[in-house]
């Protein structure tokens, strides 16, 4: 093989000759025709001046596009090749200014429709930009919710024609739940295949390592005199001519860049840079596979140098410089790397997708002293996090985090990639100038696979999550916050099999917990202006809880809890001392008279000054005083005498310094302290929780990522979709308690609800089991092994512990009735067994069968399985629809049956007792039962 | 804005209500969720955001501070805003105080307002 500097020259001559060609034929409009249909330079098509209306710009030197400027490009072009856009159509040569045109309104709402920007010459007033509208669907609109922006190349079923001899530009989503059109809503659909430089890439590219070996010699040349330096500063300096071809050569067609390169011919590192822009060009390729690509940090004088596949990134100046690059963005190449792009492209509300197309770098400043999280990027579950800890967390369909690194103010560079085989994992990597910090980290499923999967199958794939439903059943308004109501929840596969209720108090809520769960129980636990104050107001601007007469207790209370007598309650305030001039060294925890009584046994006090924590109450334990997140942390266990739901904390003033239960403390409306948070829990103190307006659904905390979820209230909540018949499919509930997996579910064609207990075709009571839902997926066949092993993967990833399984022994005795009734009695009903079934008949109205003394555990879960039968004559059901129960667990309804044998599955909840009761409401006649089983359900969180 | 309620109907005026509920944006599918007493079914259930304005209007014991205070609420303003919608519902403050009155509106927890009227969400179980 020839050596690097011989590959080098004999580049630089093809490339010198392709320049030589183009330069020569100058942009004859005969010769862009003969070329065919491309773009060349510029015709960029973007949200121009406001992303907040409906005029789109063609541009030739936009922001980010710098891979595809015309480097002759001239405010005042005269000659075609001065114009800063220029395309080659079966016309001619089209060369233009930039230019705007105005997009048609959007459609109705809950419609969507793709329109396409062109170029074209015209037969009578040349070189024009234009727009054609597509056609408003549903189909659109849905697609786009569930895909994001088609940046396909132009010819989807969803484009419009163009006028004859119009080269496509870009592709436009139009709906009307934004106002204008944001450049997130812009695909690039130019093509460049026909620029030279990027003929001469293709040229370099035969040896896809060569750029990277030049850069490394180049590097190593700005550190010594060595015959490369040599052999660089005269390849830079003698020929003007072969610098440009080199630097072209790898520059994406920038002729600007060729230029710097000669100005700054002795600077190894920005010829470095000349060949990250090369490296960028390869972004279709290489640079998009992060299992290959990764970022290098160009850090300071020293020249990296990159490994085989490896990006290199200019380090850019800024607290957080990052590029996170959306689908449009990417197409459009709007931000290449190395670009200097303050702040974060946030990209568009539909939740990305983790494509093969997608491109991500962020380099963010590391202080050396970090004392709050840093936040890179954040939408609901998914974002990057750098935590206090120094640790890297990600979570974009997959949860991620690094080793621990050492960074003190310097940059870290994170890059994400996805191999283009949708089965493939993702590949998540962390380096630090240019060093990688520990090993790659895999994610063990694929979120597209997964949704590939529907493709061509019937099913359905819901996530409950911001920006996958909307607040009307109509489509309109997404989910944005905690506690939003759900009209519609999206199906994310192409069969939009979207779950939807009109009924607004029947709309189940979407809610957050941290991963591993909620054990805050103090509502608006960081906002105590919605707590009680008495003899003293608390200012919500400035959190200060100040006396407001010189009598009595001076208290806050927090809002009531559930305490179980003798069970402590763990109870930690977050404060400062008060400002004012009488402002006590000495605060108060105590509680309320409610399940606590009176008395000095349930306080304690603590000195904000000395940090001393005086005398604790007989009943009040654990006490401690500490900084803590630059506040004071006081904490007491304190073990109520009675139970209630009624248990109240108070946080307040006293001169005491032992644990007298009454605050000798007489204000003088000069006492201040400041309240900030507050978390009271049970089995212990643990790490502060956030908790909004309600326990349900609004819990955060922070370093753990959140699990988005759909509250169904148990009571009327329901949402339905209409769905194709599934036979023998497979159908996965996951819930913030567990998977539920039925892999032979089947469901009629028609509406299939979610709630308010159950699925529908589901175990009855199975929502109490799962918990708040995670998401649902199911499809119209069994799924292999290593496909459900992924949707496993991607729920726990998303919160689920584990799933669920019914496999261990049968509780019951003689289920089958092989032989008699033995082991069940009855009331207000007769038992006998007919056929080997048991018959149970009416004898008086509401009837119930039993079978007492079970090996069954109270608060356990229990899967009940049987068929019944019922009398010709009569309906099993109706208004008043008969129900099972176990121990006095939670009666379970399992629905209505006329006449024929029905196979019936309930899950119940165990409560104390062990005695389970079938009910029925029968006022004649009789029916029959068999094949009853119990199995306790297990939650096997292994892989 | 929606704001939360939980609203129980007797079965005896649940048509009624129903019918009321239809006139609202979103109120159409309430009061189909059945309560029962001991083993018979007496009242229907309607529980989660409903529109602040209609919220507003019903009398309701608001159970958020722990005691339950009570709010009047603004009938007249609810008959208005029905009759605006509707001419032809032809609502009157009688018939609609009348209706409510066998209504219990609140911002509880529906099991706590169910348990709190000793109903129940299943007919009783035999022991």
């Amino acid at each position: 093989m020839a050596s690097v500097q011989e590959q080098l020259s004999a580049m630089a001559l093809t490339v010198e000759s392709v320049r030589s060609k183009v330069t020569a034929y100058n942009a004859s409009p005969i010769i862009y025709a003969a070329m065919g249909v491309a773009v060349l330079y510029g015709c960029k098509v973007t949200e121009g001046e406001d992303a907040a209306d409906y005029v789109i710009a063609l541009e030739g030197q936009a922001a980010g596009d710098s891979g595809n400027l015309n480097p002759d490009a001239s405010l005042t072009a005269i000659r075609p090749f001065e114009f800063p856009n220029i395309a080659s159509t079966k016309d001619g040569c089209f060369t233009s200014q930039d230019r705007t045109t105005t997009i048609s309104d959007p459609p109705a709402t809950g419609l969507g429709r793709y329109d396409v920007a062109y170029v074209y010459i015209g037969s009578s007033n040349g070189a024009g930009f234009g727009v054609a509208a597509g056609t408003p669907s549903v189909d659109v609109y849905n697609d786009f919710i569930a895909n994001g922006l088609d940046t396909s190349v132009y010819g989807i079923g969803f484009d419009p024609d163009l006028p004859l001899g119009a080269v496509p530009v870009a592709r436009i989503y139009v709906s009307d739940d934004v106002i204008g059109i944001p450049n997130s809503r812009i695909a690039d659909l130019r093509a460049f295949s026909l620029n030279a430089a990027n003929l001469a890439e293709a040229i370099a590219a035969v040896d896809s390592t060569l750029a990277n070996k030049v850069a490394a010699e180049l590097a190593a040349s700005n550190a010594s005199a060595s015959e490369d330096a040599a052999a660089l500063s005269a390849f830079n300096a003698s020929d003007s001519v072969d610098a440009a071809a080199l630097s072209e050569s790898n520059a994406a067609g920038s002729e600007t860049a060729a230029q710097t390169a000669q100005g700054r011919s002795e600077d190894a590192r920005d010829l470095a840079e000349s060949y990250k822009n090369s490296a960028g060009a390869y972004s279709d390729s290489a640079a998009n596979s992060l299992a290959q690509a990764t970022a290098v940090v160009v850090s300071g004088d020293v020249a990296l140098t990159p490994t085989a596949g490896q990006v290199p990134l200019a380090k850019s100046n800024g607290r957080i410089e990052s590029h996170w690059i959306s689908k449009a963005e990417y197409q459009g190449n709007a931000v290449a790397a190395g670009d200097a792009t303050t702040g974060i492209l946030i990209p568009d509300n539909t939740e990305y997708e983790f494509t093969s197309a997608m491109s991500r770098e962020f380099n963010v400043f590391i202080p050396a002293d970090m004392t709050e999280e840093i936040t890179v990027y954040s939408d609901g579950v998914q974002g990057i996090y750098i935590t206090t800890d120094k640790k890297v967390r990600l979570n974009c369909y997959g949860i991620y985090e690094s080793d621990p690194f050492v960074i003190n103010d310097d940059y870290l560079t994170i890059a994400l990639s996805r191999d283009d085989d949708e089965t493939s994992t993702v590949s998540v990597i962390f380096m630090v100038n240019g060093v990688q910090l520990g090993s790659s980290t895999v994610s063990d499923y694929s979120d597209v696979y997964i949704r590939s999967l529907l493709d061509d199958e019937d099913g359905f794939f819901i996530l409950a999550n911001q920006g996958h439903g909307t607040l009307t059943s109509a489509g309109t308004n997404k989910l944005q916050m905690a506690g939003d109501a759900i009209g519609t929840l999206k199906d994310l596969s192409a069969n939009a099999i979207n779950f939807t209720q009109g009924t607004s108090a029947a709309r189940p809520l979407i809610g957050r917990q941290p991963d591993g769960g909620s054990r805050n129980q103090i509502t608006y636990s960081e906002e105590p202006e919605n707590w009680s104050p008495t003899r003293a107001e608390f200012d919500d601007v400035t959190g200060s809880l100040t006396e407001t007469t010189d009598s009595g207790s001076h208290v806050l209370a927090v809002p009531a809890v559930p305490v179980t007598s003798g069970v402590k309650k763990y109870v930690t305030f977050w404060i400062e001392q008060g400002d004012l001039a009488n402002a006590p060294d000495w605060i108060q925890i105590s509680t309320g008279v409610t399940g606590f009584s009176s008395g000095n046994n349930f306080s304690v006090n603590f000195n904000l000054s000395t940090m001393a924590v005086g005398t604790a109450g007989s009943l009040v334990s654990e006490t401690s005083i500490a900084i803590d997140s630059g506040y004071i942390r006081i904490r007491a266990a304190i073990e109520p005498i009675a139970t209630t739901t009624g248990g109240v904390f108070l946080i307040g003033f006293t001169n005491n310094t032992d644990g007298a239960r009454t605050p000798s403390y007489v204000g003088d409306v000069t006492a201040n302290v400041f309240v900030r948070r507050c978390q009271a829990e049970d089995g212990g103190f643990t790490d502060y929780q956030k908790v909004g307006a309600s326990l349900i659904y609004d819990v955060t905390e922070s370093a753990v990522l959140d699990t988005w979820f759909a509250y169904f209230d148990g009571s009327d909540d329901v949402l339905s979709a209409t769905v194709p018949a599934i036979t023998n499919g497979t159908i996965l509930i996951a819930g913030t308690n567990g998977i539920w997996i039925d892999e032979d579910f089947s469901a009629s064609a028609g509406t299939l609800s979610i709630g308010s207990t159950t699925i529908v075709d589901c175990p009855y009571g199975m929502l109490a089991l799962v918990g708040k839902i995670i998401g649902v997926f199911c499809i119209n066949r069994t799924l292999t092994a290593p496909e459900l092993s992924q949707i496993i993967a991607m729920f726990k990833a998303k919160g689920s512990p584990g799933y669920f399984e019914a496999a261990g022994s049968e509780l019951l005795s003689n289920g089958t009735f092989d032989v008699d009734e033995t082991g069940w009695t009855a009331t207000d009903a007769t038992l006998s067994v007919a056929s080997n079934k048991l018959r149970v008949t009416y004898s008086a109205y509401s009837q119930a069968i039993f079978q007492a003394s079970l090996s069954v555990a109270e608060d356990t879960y229990y899967l009940l399985s049987f068929n019944i039968t019922p009398d010709s004559t009569i309906t099993l059901g109706g208004a008043t629809t008969p129900s099972c129960r176990l121990g006095s667990g939670t009666t379970v309804p399992f629905g209505a049956t006329t006449g024929v044998e029905t196979a019936k599955e309930v899950i119940l909840d165990c409560g104390a007792a062990t005695t389970l009761a079938i009910n029925t409401y029968l006022s004649s006649g009789f029916y029959d039962i068999d094949n009853i089983s119990l199995k306790e359900i297990t939650l096997n969180t292994g892989a | 804005m929606d704001v939360f309620r939980t609203i129980i109907v007797s079965e005896a005026i649940a048509p009624m209500v129903r019918a009321l509920a239809d006139t609202w944006e979103g109120g159409v599918g309430m009061f189909v969720t059945p309560l029962f007493t001991g083993d018979t079914l007496t009242h229907y259930i309607s529980t989660g955001a409903i529109k602040s304005e209609i919220a507003q209007c019903l009398p309701h014991t608001d159970y958020s501070s722990g005691e339950p205070v009570e709010h009047e609420g603004d009938l007249q303003a609810l008959i208005d805003s029905i009759n605006e919608d509707n001419p032809e519902a032809g609502a009157t403050l009688e018939g609609i105080a009348a209706m409510l009155s066998g209504a219990d509106v609140s911002t509880q927890d529906w099991r706590d307002a169910i348990a709190r009227l000793g109903l129940t969400a299943n007919p009783e179980v035999a022991e």
